[in-house]
């Protein structure tokens, strides 16, 4: 008896804390934090921001790395504005579904609009072919289609550009629409698997197919370089993507270097097939590590 | 809305498809084509238990529920008819990647309905015990096969087959409660099932004990024709019991909140218990009977199983079982006759019932009243020694303290608990888990018994219950095998030398030793725990030599 009364006194309280905190940090915490970072930056900036002067990216890195500020200062000189989109894992489909259709927007590109169809029908079949149930995908393709076909002008439905501002920052259409782009990019990583493989092995352990369910399908997965890739590849649309990042030249000379996603299909508009330096991609984007933002030529 | 009405629109393709082309197994009963689907964020269905495996021919009702942002987050899935599947808890929640957002599920919006209710049937016919919800049916699944198989086949006869419903008031089920759980002592097929139920029901102890009350006229029709084959029965009966209490344990330690607040809800259900006493009394003169007809057939088993000596682990460990069940069955029996004595076992309710154990079955046994008080005083002994022990890891000390305050305030609530400790897997689990409410004044002890320390408690509970098995082992086995009867001499002489300080002493390392290694074992496996009472024995037959 006195055994435990004596050593009674001993333990207890103090450990108690210490373990409640551990208990309550699960999953559901983690989750919590996520939405939370979420709301955070869903606060800072819209799915896709209003265009600044590429002067504004100079502020936001004046105490930064003087490489990274001679950069800019270069960007500045071929770029005239940059156009931030939301963090969110979603960046770059976001930032091409907004270039793209303001592109076509400003270009009013009938046949530009034709091809892209064609190319949408082709990724129908191929998520079709690839097993994907029809009520999965459609909704998207429809809601894309739709976007299309309000942005050229002269008909009922056309909308202004503030209206595809106005769309392009409401969810349930953005939402939509990235998730088109996710459905096309995974639909042409699975149909060209083998040529993806290598690719995908680098990125993750998994096979190309685990790789698309788990790393483009999902809404706020990043993307890589396969995805853009694919996403040109599947819908025959070059994309710029400058790289705003420390790295210099061994010469010791700073340049901002870029990269072309350049389709590999033949049937490019514009384009004498083989010679990929004629192709001015309409769509540049801006990458810094982790984000992709719109980018505007001079 | 326009949200809305795009998910409507997708509802509705979703849902065509799944009236015309459902997945395999799959139907939604409430639906026809015409239904008004826009009015519905909640569908019902129903899954048939795949061909083969230990669901087939049950239909389990599933409900699924669509979130505003369907498809870009998954929908809600439950089970609404009880289940024994690793996957799926309780409250029918379902542990499945594709019900969950990654990055910790694999939803994606490319998924839909007929996709998870298929991957739904798939989980029923390949659970996944690696990733389980369930922590003992996941042991089960993947060491104790059969009796996985056995529990979920009875579930689903038992849920899953239509008529399963029939609430009843409460405290007629709590009273009904009692006699599945003593039929189990026979060894009926039906009492893994039970031993299952008295598991969950701790957690839920109103749902479970209405189910209980539907069984517990045909458990008791069956104990009759099951006579025979107990013995065979039992051992796996037992063991399986065994390992459900440590997997038990483990989900008292995951989810200490629910525990807590579910012990709360026991407390409720074993006032009631008291109150009904005198009815179970009655019933429990009927049961007696057989009980200790079945008793002495079930004993011989294990001592001739301890005679063969350590041949065998799963021998061994069927003994401990059986050892370990019967103090409390013998309670019973004790406590039908001379109901003062169950009730005054206010700090040691096991030694008592080993004390009335070794009095009521071997009375013919060499035991005298002075061999036995000497005999007690050693397992007194012993608990303290594991408590000073606790003392060194500092946790349990405070829990064990508690526990003897609790046991010493509440006489009316021990004595439901002596009935409650006639199931084996709750004889050795009620003890931690019943502690805060004994000590409901120190309502903070429940978050520390049920966090941290809690598994080092238990393993010492464990180990405590084990020491009583060798005890008891000593004891019973004293007039039968020469060894044993040198060892148990060896024992007591110690003690009636008054050495027994010096034992205790030595006592606590391995004791402590033993703590740990049952902790950590029964984290790994069912073969974990029946080694790590293997060592206990190596262990405390060291000792023996030694003293």
């Amino acid at each position: 008896m006195q055994n435990q009364e004596g050593c009674g006194g001993g333990g207890g309280g103090a450990t108690s804390c210490e373990f409640e905190d551990w208990g309550s940090f699960g999953d559901e915490a983690i989750i919590q934090q996520k939405s939370e970072i979420s709301a955070d930056e869903a606060q800072k900036i819209p799915f896709v921001a209003d265009k600044e002067p590429i002067s504004a990216l100079a502020a936001e890195y004046q105490s930064g790395s003087p490489i990274l500020l001679e950069k800019i200062k270069i960007l500045g000189e071929q770029y005239a504005a940059i156009r931030r989109t939301r963090g969110d894992g979603n960046c770059f489909f976001r930032s091409f579904m907004f270039s793209y259709l303001e592109h076509i927007l400003d270009s009013q590109d009938q046949a530009e609009v034709d091809r892209i169809k064609a190319k949408v029908e082709e990724c129908r079949k191929t998520l079709q072919s690839l097993g994907y149930t029809d009520f999965t995908f459609e909704d998207f393709f429809a809601l894309f289609l739709e976007q299309l076909d309000s942005v050229l002008q002269g008909s009922e439905s056309s909308i202004s550009h503030d209206e595809l501002i106005i769309r392009s920052r409401d969810q349930s259409i953005s939402d939509y629409v990235v998730m088109f782009f996710r459905f096309v990019t995974a639909g042409e990583i699975r149909k060209r698997s083998e040529f993806f493989e290598p690719f995908v092995m680098g990125l993750s352990n998994g096979t190309v197919e685990q790789f698309c369910k788990s790393a483009v399908e999902p809404m706020g997965e990043e993307s890589d370089h396969v995805h853009i890739t694919a996403l040109s590849d599947a819908l025959g649309v070059p994309i710029r993507v400058v790289y705003l990042d420390r790295s210099s030249c061994d010469t010791g000379g700073v340049s901002v270097n870029h990269h072309d996603f350049i389709p590999t299909t033949s049937d490019l508009p514009n384009s004498t097939s083989g010679s990929t330096q004629s192709i001015q991609p309409y769509i540049t984007l801006l990458y810094r590590p982790g984000h992709y933002d719109i980018l505007y030529p001079k | 809305m326009a949200q809305a009405a795009r998910l409507n629109l997708r509802m509705q393709k979703e849902l065509k498809l799944l009236l015309t082309d459902p997945p395999p197994g799959a139907s939604l009963p409430l639906l026809s084509v015409d239904s008004d689907i826009s009015s519905l964020s909640t569908i019902h269905a129903q899954i048939e238990g795949p061909e083969e495996s230990v669901y087939a021919k049950g239909i389990f009702d599933i409900k699924i529920q669509i979130p505003e942002r369907y498809p870009f987050q998954p929908p809600s899935v439950t089970f609404g008819t009880p289940i024994y599947h690793p996957n799926i808890d309780n409250g029918g929640r379902i542990c499945l990647d594709i019900l969950n957002l990654p990055p910790k599920g694999a939803w994606q919006p490319s998924l839909n309905i007929s996709t998870v209710l298929t991957s739904i049937g798939l989980l029923l016919t390949e659970p996944n015990p690696d990733d389980g919800l369930m922590r003992e049916a996941s042991r089960e699944y993947k060491y104790n096969r059969q009796a996985f198989d056995q529990k979920a086949r009875s579930m689903t006869e038992k849920y899953a087959k239509g008529g399963a419903g029939g609430i009843g008031c409460s405290t007629q089920d709590v009273q009904t409660n009692l006699n599945p759980i003593m039929t189990e002592f026979r060894g009926s097929e039906k009492s893994r099932l039970e031993v299952s139920e008295s598991i969950s029901s701790q957690k839920k102890p109103w749902g479970i004990s209405r189910k209980l009350s539907l069984e517990s006229s045909s458990s008791s029709q069956n104990k009759d024709g099951d006579g025979e084959v107990s013995e065979v029965h039992n051992d796996h009966l037992f063991l399986s019991d065994q390992m459900e209490a440590k997997g038990k344990r483990k989900g008292v330690n995951i989810i200490p909140d629910e525990c807590n607040l579910s012990r709360d809800k026991l407390h409720g259900s074993r006032r009631k218990l008291s109150l009904e006493s005198s009815c179970q009394i009655q019933k429990r003169d009927g049961h007696d009977k057989e009980n200790l007809v079945s008793n002495h057939s079930a004993f011989c088993d294990p001592q001739t199983a301890s005679v063969a000596s350590s041949a065998s682990s799963v021998l061994q460990s069927n003994k401990c079982s059986q050892q370990i069940l019967h103090p409390p069955q013998t309670t019973e029996l004790v406590a039908g006759s001379t109901n003062m004595s169950t009730k005054q076992s206010c700090q040691f309710s096991e030694k008592q019932s080993l004390k009335s154990l070794s009095s009521a079955s071997h009375g013919a046994s060499s035991m005298t009243l002075s061999k036995q008080q000497p005999h007690k005083d050693f397992i007194n002994n012993d608990r303290m020694g594991n408590c000073s022990t606790v003392a060194e890891c500092r946790k349990i000390s405070s829990v064990g303290k508690k526990l003897s305050l609790g046991y010493k305030g509440s006489t009316q609530v021990k004595k439901t608990e002596n009935k409650e400790n006639v199931a084996p897997v709750s004889r050795v689990d009620k003890l931690p888990l019943s502690t805060p409410q004994g000590s409901s004044t120190k309502r903070g002890i429940g978050g520390i018994l049920s966090l941290g320390p809690l598994t080092q408690l238990q393993g010492s509970n464990d180990n405590s219950s084990q020491l009583f098995v060798h005890a008891e082992n000593l004891s019973t086995t004293s007039s039968m095998t020469l060894t044993k009867e040198k060892q148990s001499n060896q024992e007591q002489a110690a003690k009636v030398d008054g050495k027994s300080e010096v034992q205790r002493v030595e006592d606590l390392p391995i004791l402590e030793a033993v703590i740990v290694l049952d902790s950590e074992d029964s984290e790994d496996e069912k073969d974990g725990g029946l080694r790590s009472k293997l060592l206990a024995r190596k262990r405390l037959g060291k000792w023996r030599v030694k003293a």
